[in-house]
């Protein structure tokens, strides 16, 4: 059966060279079995009481499967090879173009086949009296049955490129899902451990060193401040946005602790009040203003100012970290947002949170520069 | 004889806490603080101590710019609160260094060995601080000079050339001309990296600066210096200059 169904498989390229023998071997074999049957199907419209007698008369048996390896082989290779080829022919071409070719090609093909297997037919030796009584209608209607069957496969064939299509459609759409869960998930490992900066550890563990016979109350309070730090960055790896309020919190205290080490050369400026009510991914504002110190205040000899804004913005509101920096010590972009890097690690957060592509701005003037980002008010 | 010693730290908190650890040495006299980069040099030039704790990461120049500016470097102990790579280099060079909050036994540990090498001498310890401090911070990008009795930092691509008058080395800008303490053999070697090539005998200029090469006398050449300035370039040092320019 296989190897049958074989013969009329569409095809969407024509088949190599090799299994052209085998497929006009099989085309023999089906049109020598099934040429009997067609001749008594058709026999019977015009003398029903002979029809069957095909069967039981060795050279009518022979000569109809003659007439049916005939048929068949002119089908396989008008209709059959032809289509082939010209799907391969067609196949970048838009379906306005093809389909019109498919129609007419297939109704020339059929016809054309018809013609030539009933011609042959009837210049065969013949040991069998053969009439054909409407040959140019027959050849007619065969040409219309090829372009029927043009035009419904090429509907079929439509539908299955569509179904084919969502299915590919689907597979990436899942593979995405999967990606940006991944790639969430490797953010959210990578910011718990590079939230609380080595430096920024050691550093404070050095100032409270100092401090312990210095000022040992100042010491406590600064031990107090480092464990709400912890606490904070520990907690925020699992939760996923924070409120404005709480980011801008967490800042300060981690503020004041710098603020023991750089004293006066560490001018702040946090925004006052009540803060307006959005969400944030946590974490994300203080690696840039921790940034903003390491880069901008801790190589200038006489210190600097960090400001940190809320401006209402179309959105929500504008978040913004500006910070003193001398120009001449500002690295390039590119080097700002390398791999791993902290400002690299708020970007992708803030892009994983927001579907923006480029979430945060940088601006910078003579003596300043700003990273700023946008916080959609709560819905 | 007492080793006289430099603190070098911009946390107040940092120096007094290594001030304290430093107390009962009796052989460590302090003979004073700076808070930065740019003091420390001069402080270093001015008091001349034996020893000098110098930390990493400070504003004006941080510690290895500090070294790679000192033509006569005392015994350097570097302290670091956190620096991988630095403690990978001094591993490496067997310099020593102290890792913040400094233990007692350790800073006893780094002045043994401090005793050892006294007096400093210009001997492997020192010119390998050098080393680490070049490899670590790379091609120097400011230079220290001296305007009056203050020292000043200077960014290099600002210097268009330095040039000796009277034994005196000076950076030239465009709006500027200052002191810089230094002979200019030590400039060549210590400017090379960062891109300034020497023409004569008492002469280096920035290879950014130059504008225009123009062929000379009997095979010496000229160049124009976008400040509008033009130099003369000896027979040997046409060769290299034309080599650094990528021209054949």
């Amino acid at each position: 059966m296989k190897w049958v169904l074989s013969l009329f498989r569409i095809r969407g390229a024509p088949p190599p060279l090799h299994e052209i023998p085998v497929l006009l071997a099989k085309c023999v074999v089906f049109g020598a079995v099934t040429g009997p049957f067609w001749a008594a199907f058709f026999t019977s419209f015009s003398d029903p009481a002979s029809a069957l007698s095909i069967f039981v008369t060795p050279v009518a048996l022979f000569w109809t499967a003659v007439i049916g390896v005939v048929f068949a082989l002119s089908f396989f290779l008008a209709c059959g090879l032809g289509n082939a080829h010209l799907r391969s022919i067609l196949k970048d071409y838009p379906p306005a173009i093809a389909r019109p070719i498919y129609i007419v090609y297939n109704a020339v093909a059929s016809s054309l086949a018809c013609a030539v297997s009933f011609a042959i037919v009837m210049h065969l030796p013949a040991g069998i009296h053969i009439e054909i009584p409407y040959f140019w209608p027959v050849v007619a209607v065969d040409g219309l049955i090829g372009a029927v069957l043009a035009l419904v496969i090429g509907a079929f064939m439509k539908l299955k490129l569509q179904v084919e299509d969502a299915q590919a459609k689907l597979r990436q759409q899942q593979l995405a899902v999967h990606e940006l869960a991944a790639s969430a998930s490797q953010a959210q490992a990578r910011a718990l451990q590079s939230q609380i900066n080595p430096h920024f550890f050691f550093n404070t563990l050095n100032t409270i060193s100092a401090l312990i016979e210095e000022d040992p109350a100042a010491a406590r309070q600064t031990i107090g401040r480092l464990s709400d730090l912890f606490r904070y960055t520990l907690g925020c790896s699992h939760a996923d946005a924070v409120t404005l309020s709480e980011e801008v919190q967490f800042v300060r205290d981690y503020l004041s602790i710098e603020h023991a080490r750089f004293r006066k050369r560490l001018r702040v400026e946090l925004p006052e009040g009540i803060l307006p009510d959005v969400r944030i991914p946590g974490l994300v504002l203080q690696p840039l203003v921790e940034n903003a110190i390491k880069h901008g205040i801790a190589p200038l000899i006489d210190g600097g100012m960090v400001h940190v804004g809320v401006q209402a913005s179309p959105e929500g509101v504008r978040v913004s970290v500006r910070n003193t920096a001398d120009e001449s010590a500002l690295p390039e972009p590119a080097a700002m947002f390398r791999p791993g890097h902290a400002l690299d690690n708020v970007r992708e957060r803030l892009r994983l949170f927001t579907g923006v592509a480029e979430p945060l701005q940088f601006n910078r003037g003579v003596d300043w520069v700003e990273f700023s980002f946008e916080a959609k008010a709560a819905a | 004889m007492k080793i006289r010693t430099l603190l070098v730290d911009d946390e107040d908190l940092a120096r007094a806490a290594l001030r304290r650890e430093l107390e009962p040495s009796a052989d460590i006299e302090i003979v004073d603080e700076a808070v930065n980069g740019v003091e420390a040099i001069e402080k270093i030039g001015e008091l001349r101590p034996d020893l000098v704790l110098l930390d990493i990461e400070m504003p004006g120049f941080d510690g290895f710019e500090v070294v790679q500016h000192l033509s006569d470097p005392p015994v350097i102990v570097f302290v670091t609160a956190y620096d991988e790579y630095a403690v990978r280099a001094f591993e490496a060079n067997a310099v020593d260094y102290l890792l913040k909050p400094v233990q007692p036994e350790r800073l006893e540990r780094a002045l043994a060995r401090v005793r050892q090498r006294m007096p400093p001498r210009e001997t492997d310890p020192v010119s390998r601080v050098k080393d680490v401090a070049r490899e670590r911070s790379g091609p120097l990008r400011r230079l220290a000079a001296r305007r009056g009795k203050r020292i000043v930092i200077v960014p290099l691509r600002e210097v268009i050339r330095v040039e000796i008058e009277d034994k005196l080395v000076f950076a030239v800008t465009a709006a500027d001309r200052l002191l810089v303490e230094k002979t200019i053999g030590e400039l060549e070697t210590l400017l090379a990296p960062s891109g300034f090539l020497r023409i004569s005998r008492g002469e280096l200029v920035n290879l950014e600066t130059i504008k225009e090469l123009v062929p000379w006398f009997s095979g010496t050449w000229r160049v124009k210096l976008t400040n509008g300035e033009e130099r003369d370039v000896s027979r040997e040092r046409a060769r290299q200059l034309r080599e650094a320019m990528g021209i054949e």
